[in-house]
């Protein structure tokens, strides 16, 4: 067995965590989604979200991490060889995830290029949305309409793996170096982008709309189920990441402190992304005289229709915000995509005893070759129904059983005995009661909950077939994989 | 802007903001201690 790389430092390892947790989801879907629930008093139950199920989350998988120093598979299996198969459908999700995750940072690249020429970035929402769909995406009339490879899309997600590959392959410490400019720089932009959108007219309409408290939303089961949901998904929980890079820190490091710093980290960057998106939508919505509920939108609908029609909007250096604000979504995803190939690439070396530059080529070139769909017409309906499928079902699923390893397999006071032997801020019988009866009844309600929606009528509209086919199918690859890697016994397993 | 908009965001800021300083403050604190008892 080759010897396991270190993170310098624990600074370096929490960096590396922030720079995972923080993405593209952060940008486009808090401000949405708190906006949508209740405003300002949305932030009560995304706090105590934040308290009782994304630090909680955070510090069994940085647990799991280093008391195996090894991935999600080993780190499960060493609670019980069976758990080895979730281990696996965690790190198969996450390899998942990754493959879409590149295609939008295609987009991006496609979006950054076109800024020479902007007579194409309109103000109105509904060209804006047609410039998205027909001049970038050349999107067809429905999921098994793929048409052909469209070039631009293709070299743009060559190049994001390209840049990820090599960042992977490169080593820890060089990882190291480059989140020193892929977290902090994204923070530094939409500091600036924010007091831009301060100063334009109109601000205070979209700051109003995202933080005007409506204290009855809190009476609303909805409301704190989609808190729970934007902690959960927002701290790259599920999906092995925080176990892989955890597992590269020595096995006397400080852990619930750790967690926390990592898990308000991101929570703060989503407040301030929320500021800065909101200022310009204020603005937006002031200016074309529509109504602020109109122009909010979430995910892709936000960062490549809205947006740029807001911009397009600026009296002012339009490039130069343009460009600002598409770099600024290249480094939050970045860092996020390496972190998930880094998570399939150590898992990979670790069972395989492979070299870094093995696992991570291997991982990169069958990754990029399963993303090749999504560079057809067909590919944004392919995207959409593969990351429903893979956020309401397999990464909750994953936390679930995480929760039941280290909360009733292995004991919930021995998992809090061993993190507390070197920790900063002591954890005990709450974090028991978390573990073992909260978190697992939050995430089981909401998967049943999705499941029920889905039999009621299928997701999106999409017609069945394609849902269970391209959803449902993904699903059943993870399965078949998890089962397979499990199986197969090699000299690590032993 | 309203004023509720502008205490929710005061408290949003405050509650994120000061967990985040809270928790570096522990940790560079316990460093510090660390650093102190350590003997040649």
């Amino acid at each position: 067995m080759q010897e396991r790389e270190r993170w310098k430092n624990r600074s370096v390892f929490i960096m590396a965590a922030i720079g995972s947790a923080i993405g593209l989801g952060n940008m486009w879907r808090f401000p949405y989604i708190a906006a949508q629930n209740g405003g300002g008093a949305f932030l009560i139950p995304f706090f105590i979200a934040l308290l009782t199920a994304g630090i909680p989350l955070m510090i069994i998988e940085y647990g799991l991490g280093i008391r195996s120093q090894g991935s999600a598979n080993i780190a499960l299996g060493a609670i019980k060889r069976p758990l080895r198969f979730i281990g696996w459908f965690a790190i198969l999700s996450a390899m998942a995830i990754n493959i879409y995750y590149c295609i939008i940072l295609g987009w991006t690249w496609n979006f950054l290029f076109e800024i020479g020429d902007l007579s194409k970035w309109t103000v109105d929402i509904a060209t804006s949305k047609n410039h998205f769909h027909n001049d970038i995406l050349h999107l067809s009339e429905g999921p098994w309409d793929f048409e052909r490879i469209h070039w631009p899309l293709f070299f743009g997600l060559l190049a994001s793996w390209v840049i990820i590959w090599a960042i992977i392959k490169s080593g820890l410490s060089n990882i190291g170096k480059i989140l020193l400019l892929t977290v902090p720089l994204p923070v530094i932009l939409v500091l600036i982008l924010l007091v831009r959108g301060l100063t334009l007219n109109g601000a205070e309409v979209g700051l109003n709309y995202y933080l005007s408290p409506d204290w009855d939303q809190l009476r609303n089961p909805q409301v704190w189920l989609a808190a729970y949901g934007q902690i959960f998904f927002s701290l790259s929980l599920g999906f092995g990441t925080m176990i892989a890079y955890s597992s590269f820190m020595p096995r006397d490091t400080e852990l619930p402190n750790t967690a926390s710093i990592t898990s308000f980290g991101n929570c703060c960057f989503s407040f301030l992304a929320g500021l800065a998106v909101f200022s310009v939508l204020g603005y937006f919505a002031v200016a074309t005289n529509s109504n602020i509920e109109d122009v909010t939108k979430a995910g892709p609908g936000l960062a490549f229709v809205v947006y740029p029609a807001a911009l397009a909007q600026l009296p002012l250096w339009i490039k130069f915000f343009g460009i600002l604000f598409f770099i600024t979504l290249l480094m939050l995803g970045i860092d996020s995509a390496f972190s998930l190939l880094e998570t399939v690439s150590a898992a990979l070396s670790d069972k395989f005893d492979l070299s870094r530059s093995e696992s991570t080529t291997i991982v990169a070139v069958i990754s990029f070759i399963m993303g090749l769909p999504l560079t057809t017409s067909a590919g944004l309906y392919w995207l959409d129904i593969i990351d429903h499928f893979l956020m309401s079902y397999s990464i909750t699923f994953v936390a679930i059983m995480e929760c039941i390893a280290v909360g009733w397999i292995l004991g919930a006071d021995t998992f809090i005995k061993e993190i507390n032997k070197n920790a900063e801020i002591r954890i005990g019988p709450v974090f028991k009661f978390i573990i073992k009866f909260l978190t697992p009844a939050v995430l089981i309600y909401t998967v049943v909950r999705s499941f029920i929606e889905e039999i009621k009528s299928p997701y999106e509209g999409y017609p069945v077939e394609a849902v269970l086919i391209i959803g449902g199918g993904t699903l059943l690859l993870i399965t078949l994989g998890s089962i397979g890697l499990s199986i197969i016994r090699t000299e690590s397993d032993r | 802007m309203e004023g509720k908009a502008i205490i929710m965001g005061l408290i949003g800021f405050m509650l994120l903001y000061g967990g985040l300083a809270w928790c570096i403050g522990i940790a560079w604190y316990r460093s510090r201690q660390q650093e102190c008892t350590w003997k040649e």
